[in-house]
């Protein structure tokens, strides 16, 4: 399966939560990445993050993603990566209880994979 | 231990109140988050990678059954059942909502419990030795002082503002157990040569990305001008500390650029003017202090024949090797402390359990007096257990996944959040406790390898103390992918020391066949048992691990 180019993703934490979530277009805001919307530019989510409101979330900020042939965004930083799946040593963030993306464990490597799987335990 | 007065009740309502509304006015968008952050970070309120995390004070790590299930109830009911049990003697909840802040810091109150400067550029939860008030080599129980400087401290108008944090330690035994050396202010209980107990004052110590051990400022001083003193100090600090560089504003960094000398003589000269204002401690407020920590009654012990423990650890080789770990002697014979391990291999260093605090709470009321520590290192203790008690409590901690036998040992590790949690992290730390402790535990030379601090932080911030870990481990983002340097020789004992680097890092998959090279070394090297590791590498120094580490460069070199 090859990578494509890299997009662009906005994410930021909830203000009442805290939990991390993605811009979704049209306002809206998601837990889960596969549900982001992704930009070609980064310039585009600057420009959407520099007009939200300061009611909604926390620390609003562009992170690069790739996407497979599948349509599956994938970060290109380990800690976005957990942001958007949860920690490592033992799954009890999203991964509890979000369907995850299986791309995102198979992009990472082969000791992050092993780290994923332990903390799956 | 100290119990709130009417007016520590009345303030600390009010501030949670105070802070409801904060929230309340952030939430409707009122205050930006610009505006809000020093006031939910001077509540202890964080925004980490997930969540809000709460960091809750536990006063020089000193809590009771009440208080410890009340960190379980929250645990249970606002965040995801557990809390972790941090390096500077306080808890952490990782995953509570902004909305739920003021219920939890409420709740905190009903046990005497708040998160009141556990965050911003103020001085902090005052730490003390987690030993305080058991420990054979005590001079005086340090929680006094700490609890002193707790009061003066909180809400101290001048030192609101700081340029940076502040942290202060206590320690009143001989051993080194609260790391004096590496805090901005580093006290030590001793007593002089006439007999009188007094304060040894250390200062400008420090971890960070600037490591630093803390000079003596004063050998001796006398305990009623303790006060007047340390508010001198902390004037001449917020005086002239750097404002204009956070990474150059801690009071190490004044000491160095303007030497330990003119510090001393500026804090001197105002402590003079000082002290005719403020002349100490009236002993009315000291006594309830000071009543507030008192040993408990072990009396009923005394006219006993001391309990053969012995005979107990003979019949259970697996609470034999527990207690050859987690036993230290007490200053009563017919007591002990009990030192209880997070660091089940596997596990995340200093998380535990809401049914596990229940356990400890249980323990501690049942059988220790009612009293628990948090200690540093990230496990808990009981300070003061009767021997004859030893058995039931090891059996309970068994139970419920507590009684690693690997105090002081190799996994026992300090571990920092790392970048499973924090926003500061550049790597993660815990996974790498994971896997040293889970390797150590399969080969079982845990108890071969003996004493050995090993520390772990995700970033330069240096939560994990790597500075002073006798393998100190630094988690760094190179381009992307996490690095991890190694230090060899750090100590934050009496004997404070420094790590020194091995050389380039490793990555994350390189690192635990690191360790265990550096393992190996010292284990063929060393004369005996009996040379500890640090002993070894003072002996034969950085050399032999650098060959064992990097045979390609080090062949080159040659």
């Amino acid at each position: 399966m090859t990578e494509t180019a890299l997009y662009y993703v906005i994410t930021a934490n909830d203000l009442y939560d805290g939990e991390v979530v993605f811009w979704a277009g049209s306002d809206q805001w998601d837990a889960l990445l596969v549900n982001a919307y992704a930009f070609d530019d980064i310039k585009d989510a600057e420009g959407i993050i520099a007009g939200l409101p300061a009611d909604q979330v926390e620390g609003a900020y562009p992170i690069s993603v790739t996407r497979n042939d599948l349509g599956a965004l994938t970060p290109t930083h380990l800690r976005e990566t957990i942001r958007a799946t949860g920690p490592t040593n033992y799954f009890h963030g999203k991964q509890n209880d979000r369907q995850i993306s299986s791309s995102y464990s198979s992009s990472l490597s082969e000791y992050d994979q092993l780290s994923f799987q332990k903390g799956a335990q | 231990m100290y119990s709130y007065n009417a007016f520590d009740h009345d303030y600390v309502r009010q501030r949670v109140a105070m802070f409801r509304e904060q929230v309340e006015r952030r939430i409707s968008g009122v205050l930006t988050e610009d505006e809000f952050k020093p006031l939910r970070l001077q509540n202890g309120v964080y925004l980490q990678l997930h969540a809000y995390m709460l960091r809750v004070a536990i006063p020089y790590g000193t809590l009771n059954s009440r208080q410890m299930r009340q960190l379980a109830m929250i645990a249970e009911r606002w965040d995801r059942g557990y809390g972790h049990f941090t390096t500077r003697q306080n808890i952490q909840f990782n995953w509570t909502k902004l909305r739920d802040v003021g219920d939890i810091l409420d709740a905190l109150t009903d046990v005497e419990m708040h998160a009141i400067q556990t965050s911003g550029n103020c001085i902090r939860n005052v730490t003390a030795d987690h030993f305080a008030g058991a420990t054979i080599d005590e001079v005086e129980d340090p929680r006094i002082t700490a609890e002193l400087l707790r009061q003066w401290s909180t809400d101290h108008p001048e030192f609101a503002f700081l340029p940076r944090k502040f942290k202060i330690a206590v320690t009143g035994a001989e051993q080194d157990r609260a790391v004096t050396a590496f805090h901005d202010i580093g006290i030590n209980i001793i007593r002089n040569a006439a007999g009188e107990v007094g304060y040894r004052v250390i200062i400008g110590g420090g971890l960070g990305r600037t490591p630093m051990i803390g000079t003596v400022l004063t050998e001796f001083l006398p305990k009623a001008d303790l006060l007047p003193y340390l508010e001198s100090v902390l004037h001449i600090y917020n005086r002239y500390g750097r404002r204009d560089n956070k990474y150059k504003a801690r009071i190490k960094i004044l000491v160095q650029e303007h030497g330990i000398d003119q510090i001393r003589k500026e804090i001197e000269a105002h402590f003079q003017s000082q002290r005719l204002r403020f002349s100490g401690v009236p002993d009315a407020m000291l006594a309830p202090i000071m009543a507030a920590f008192e040993s408990p009654d072990m009396s009923a012990f005394h006219d006993q024949t001391p309990y053969d423990l012995d005979l107990d650890l003979a019949l259970s080789p697996s609470l034999a090797a527990w207690a050859k770990t987690s036993l230290t002697p007490h200053r009563d014979a017919h007591h002990v402390i009990v030192s209880i391990s997070t660091k089940t291999p596997g596990q995340t260093p200093g998380d535990v359990s809401a049914e596990q605090m229940r356990v400890i709470a249980d323990l501690a009321e049942t059988y220790a007096y009612d009293e628990i520590r948090i200690s540093h290192e990230q496990n808990v203790i009981l300070p003061h257990v009767p021997k004859a008690h030893i058995a039931a409590i090891f059996q309970a901690l068994e139970h419920a996944r507590l009684a690693s036998a690997n105090i002081g040992l190799i996994s026992d590790i300090i571990a920092c959040p790392g970048m499973d949690y924090c926003s500061l992290a550049t790597a993660r730390s815990i996974p790498i406790a994971q896997d040293i402790a889970r390797r150590f535990e399969t080969l079982k030379t845990e108890h071969d390898i003996g004493p050995m601090k090993i520390k772990i932080s995700g970033c330069i911030n240096a939560c994990g103390h790597h500075h002073v870990g006798h393998i100190g481990i630094l988690g760094l983002d190179r381009a992307g992918v996490e690095n991890y340097q190694i230090t060899l020789g750090g100590d934050g004992s009496e004997d404070a020391a420094i790590g020194d680097r091995t050389g380039p890092g490793f990555s994350a998959e390189h690192l635990l066949p690191a360790i265990e090279t550096i393992i190996q070394v010292y284990l063929s090297g060393r004369h005996s048992r009996d040379e500890s590791f640090l002993d070894y590498y003072w002996r034969v120094g950085m050399a032999p691990f650098k060959i064992a580490l990097y045979p390609s460069r080090t062949k080159t070199a040659a």
